[in-house]
């Protein structure tokens, strides 16, 4: 960090964490760093500059990450725009949790690095939780999908710049369509080869929920990956239905893991849900460190 | 230097100048006995002795980890009792050289030994020190935090100008700095920050910091001009690699991990850049967290190595307590205690409340040239080790 370069928008907030410091003015010392590099690696902090930054992210409320236009998850630092759904650090449990799965199964093999695995994402975004497991995964290949075009190109520059590119496919495809097992069959970087993960976080918000949330969510990230209809499960169920298709085609097998994100609310719906398409099936609901049921993983019979 | 040939002498200064040379070889052999008889008591050539047998044994690279750990333990104290060797070698042929020159007349050459005596008695000062660095901890790097005491700006201001000595001591001193985090002050300087220096017996020089440091001066905040009384608080703590479990080891259902500020829903319903991250270690209470890094997966890898840090500090400072009180004697160093002040009017001066030990360059030392600081770190090493022969020394006439 430099502490020598006076920041313009630390008098926001003089001592620490400032009163305002909640989900709607979060002018904190680490927003405050993010947006003085910003202006930094733009060419300087001149008065001008630093009003429209301030109006953006105070007026407007704009998150700090369509600002600066890069997010951090895990180890990786990625370029994010308004068509894709800023990273959240709440999601790293399913990264620890699809790579534990990953490992797991690789146990039993003598040459488990270079037993190549494979993941799908689905919803891929940035393509943060797909990335971030390859890179634990030297040996493993990932097919990310996403429904809208624009970030299948934001998912595909982000893998060129974590250096995955090679290791990564992505197909610009609906996952709730009913042709999914076979749609995803043709676009595996391993034809053939069942997935030993499928991860997702998909759109989770109630329609009700839309209205009341935080204008930094509700007006500037995509609605497409927030909104999961009238309860908030539409695409887990859409999943879930695919579950004997996607097994019969081969993209999954026994044993092989789905691993989910889920509301504040909803862990043990989703768990539910999966499971009556599946019932053998072992369920874990893992918390992220806020201690919320954050992810939910069905290891399929 | 402590002598310097007159080259117009006649026989008076020829002799003077030969028992000069002679004077100076009688005090640095002393100290090279001094460090033999250490190292005797302490076994060291029958350890040595004991490990070459160890690197004679044919299964030896059947475990490849433990034989490069005893081949580098075996080179490290043979390469001791060799140097010692060396310096006797070294002195007596100096002493040889000038004694045959003294005949000659050549004050120039006796001259000459004089100057190398001198550089071998800086070796053994330093060879001697760096023996006092025993602790198994003592090799290891080291995280330095600092913290403003009361007194607003001028204290933060202070914290600010202690990280710089530290950084650049640490970097001039052939290690890495790096700073890892600070939180700013109101108006200037730094509240608190935390700097990590890597390298061989980082912690082991460091650690002599540990306590209150004051600095005294007109200030630069204080429109009147007055002079100044601030504080800052020095915290040295050993860094471990993540793999080495050789010092400390934590069972992992003992660590409470979460968020600090944790509220509400989160997911997909919030989008802050908040990903601090605390880990709690349940059975000592100890907590270690981190905001510095820029995903909550590096924060926490962050905060669970400042945990391991301050968790092994906890465990160094148990058995040097241990210690104290056996010895009673040297002034504490722990947390809250003033150990050093820095006088920038209306005189210069550093002084160290333990050892006595001053200079009146304190810009150097506050620049963190290592030829000021570092003796600093020396002088403190020197007087913990003298407690402790003082106390071994007791124990054995005691029991004779």
């Amino acid at each position: 960090m430099r502490h020598d370069v006076p920041n313009p928008f630390m008098a926001q907030c003089p001592d620490g964490p400032c009163p305002g410091a909640d989900a709607t003015h979060g002018a904190d010392p680490i927003e405050a760093r993010l947006l003085a590099e910003f202006l930094g690696e733009q060419g300087g902090a001149d008065e001008a500059r630093v009003a429209e930054v301030l109006r953006r992210r105070i007026d407007l409320d704009e998150p700090v990450a369509y600002i600066t236009g890069k997010a951090y998850f895990w180890t990786l630092e990625l370029e994010v725009s308004p068509d894709v759904l800023i990273p959240r650090p709440c999601s790293e449990i399913l990264v620890e949790t699809a790579v534990g799965h990953l490992r797991k199964a690789d146990e039993p093999t003598a040459n488990a690095d270079t037993e190549a695995s494979q993941i799908i994402d689905l919803g891929t975004g940035t393509g943060c939780l797909l990335l971030a497991a390859l890179s634990e995964c030297q040996a493993a290949r990932g097919l990310g999908v996403d429904l809208s075009p624009a970030a299948i190109r934001i998912a595909a520059r982000n893998a060129e710049r974590a250096g995955l590119q090679d290791r990564v496919a992505l197909a610009n495809l609906d996952f709730t369509s009913p042709t999914l097992a076979a749609d995803l069959a043709a676009s595996m970087p391993l034809p053939g080869q069942p997935a030993r993960v499928l991860m997702s976080n998909p759109p989770y918000i109630t329609t009700g929920e839309m209205l009341d949330l935080d204008p930094s969510v509700r007006d500037h990230e995509p609605h497409l990956a927030l909104e999961g209809g009238a309860d908030g499960l539409a695409c887990y169920r859409a999943i879930a239905d695919q579950i004997p298709s996607l097994l019969d085609a081969g993209v999954l097998e026994k044993g092989s893991a789905i691993v989910l994100e889920a509301g504040s609310t909803q862990a043990l719906r989703i768990a539910a849900l999966i499971c009556e398409k599946s019932p053998s099936s072992t369920v874990e609901i893992r918390r992220d460190l806020s201690g919320i049921d954050r992810c939910v993983k069905v290891t399929l019979a | 230097m402590s002598g310097s040939a007159d080259s117009g002498g006649g026989e008076q200064s020829k002799s003077t100048s030969l028992h000069t040379v002679q004077e100076v070889f009688r005090s640095v052999s002393g100290m090279v006995e001094a460090v033999r008889v250490k190292l005797e008591t302490r076994g060291v050539r029958e350890k040595v002795d004991e490990l070459a047998k160890e690197l004679a044994r044919e299964d030896l690279w059947d475990n490849p980890d433990r034989a490069g750990k005893i081949s580098r333990e075996h080179a490290a104290l043979a390469d001791m009792i060799e140097s010692l060797d060396a310096f006797t070698t070294a002195m007596d042929n100096a002493v040889e050289m000038a004694t045959m020159a003294d005949e000659e007349g050549e004050t120039q050459v006796i001259a000459d030994c004089l100057s190398e005596l001198d550089q071998i008695e800086t070796q053994v000062k330093r060879f001697h020190l760096n023996m006092l660095l025993d602790h198994p901890a003592d090799r290891l790097g080291c995280i330095i935090e600092l913290a403003a005491g009361a007194g607003g700006t001028e204290s933060c201001d202070w914290t600010e100008m202690l990280l710089d000595m530290y950084k650049r001591w640490g970097e001039q001193s052939g290690y890495q700095s790096t700073i890892t985090d600070t939180s700013p002050g109101t108006e200037a300087g730094l509240r608190s920050a935390v700097l990590q220096i890597s390298g061989l017996n980082a912690y082991g020089w460091a650690k002599a910091e540990t306590g209150v440091h004051r600095m005294v001066r007109i200030s630069e905040y204080d429109s009147n001009g007055r002079r100044q009384t601030c504080f800052a608080q020095v915290n040295v703590m050993p860094l471990m690699d993540d793999d080495d479990d050789n010092f400390i080891e934590i069972d992992p259902a003992d660590l409470k991990i979460d968020t600090y500020r944790a509220s509400g829903a989160g997911g997909q319903h919030v989008n802050t850049t908040e990903s601090a991250v605390r880990v709690t270690h349940l059975p000592t209470g100890v907590i270690a967290q981190c905001q510095a890094e820029r995903s909550q997966h590096r924060n926490k890898a962050m905060a669970m190595s400042v945990l391991r840090s301050r968790l092994l500090e906890r465990k160094l400072q148990a058995e040097r307590d241990a210690r104290r009180e056996q010895r009673n004697s040297l002034g504490d160093n722990s947390w809250g205690n003033q150990i050093r002040s820095y006088v920038l009017h209306p005189y210069k001066l550093v002084k160290d409340h333990r050892t006595n030990h001053e200079t009146p360059q304190a810009l150097a030392v506050l620049k963190g040239e290592p030829e000021y600081l570092t003796p600093f770190m020396e002088s403190y090493l020197a007087q913990t080790a003298a407690d402790e022969d003082a106390v071994q020394g007791g124990e054995s006439t005691s029991s004779a």
